[in-house]
């Protein structure tokens, strides 16, 4: 629901707050997670705002992974024929109705193998929460290590784990797309 | 100590982290989908 709001404050923005939001885009594209994530852990504290681990990993991976997403939205959205745009506002749709029942739909079957990898890489980054405490798989898997030294069968049953995962994320964008898919406009 | 030894011993410690993960990850995903929905410039160039 935030996101339909935020929508509609997007297609009503004046220009500056499209500027402010290219802003920030830049800034979040221009930093790596890890920074992103210390600074929410350690700095907002300073400004009075005090989050436990994973209070601050969540917001940390996605805002960083909706700056990703969104330049995955803008790029198939340039794909969608534009006089798909000018038949819809012609037909009486207001802005945010094209967008959400004529331009989103096509976009959204697109961008399917690009939100995949977004979602495997936000999967896979996920284990960066272990620098904030967050007992996740790698922070367990490096206590167990400690205690037992055998890194190696724990690293490898992790690295299964990740796997696993990634590969049913996978195939089911995989089957997403083909049941989605538009016969004959696709090329696979 | 060898992998089956790691899973017997360590199996639920390692579930429970490994659930933790998959919650932080498919929570931040669709979070950061409204996100980047909304970060989008959906007007396009029309000339």
């Amino acid at each position: 629901m935030g996101g339909i709001a935020l929508i509609t404050l997007n297609l009503t923005s004046p220009r500056f707050l499209k500027m402010f939001l290219r802003i920030f885009v830049e800034i979040i594209r221009g930093t790596p997670t890890t920074v992103q994530l210390f600074f929410i852990y350690y700095a907002l504290p300073v400004l009075g705002i005090k989050l436990d681990p994973f209070t601050s990993a969540l917001p940390a991976l996605s805002i960083n992974s909706s700056v990703y997403q969104s330049e995955y939205l803008r790029t198939t959205l340039n794909s969608v024929p534009r006089t798909q745009w000018e038949a819809s506002l012609s037909l009486g749709f207001t802005r945010l109705g094209s967008w959400l029942y004529i331009l989103m739909p096509q976009v959204l079957r697109i961008a399917i193998p690009a939100l995949t990898n977004e979602l495997i890489y936000i999967t896979k980054f996920s284990s960066i929460a272990y620098f904030v405490t967050l007992p996740e798989l790698v922070c367990v898997s490096e206590v167990i290590g400690a205690k037992t030294f055998a890194y190696t069968e724990v690293y490898i049953v992790v690295a299964c784990l990740y796997i696993a995962v990634a590969f049913v994320i996978s195939e089911f964008m995989e089957y997403l797309y083909k049941k989605l898919s538009i016969q004959g406009l696709t090329m696979m | 100590m060898n992998i089956i030894d790691v899973v017997i011993n360590y199996g639920s410690v390692m579930v429970n982290a490994f659930k933790l993960t998959l919650i932080l990850s498919f929570t931040s995903f669709p979070l950061g989908f409204l996100g980047g929905d909304s970060f989008n410039n959906v007007e396009p160039n029309i000339a």
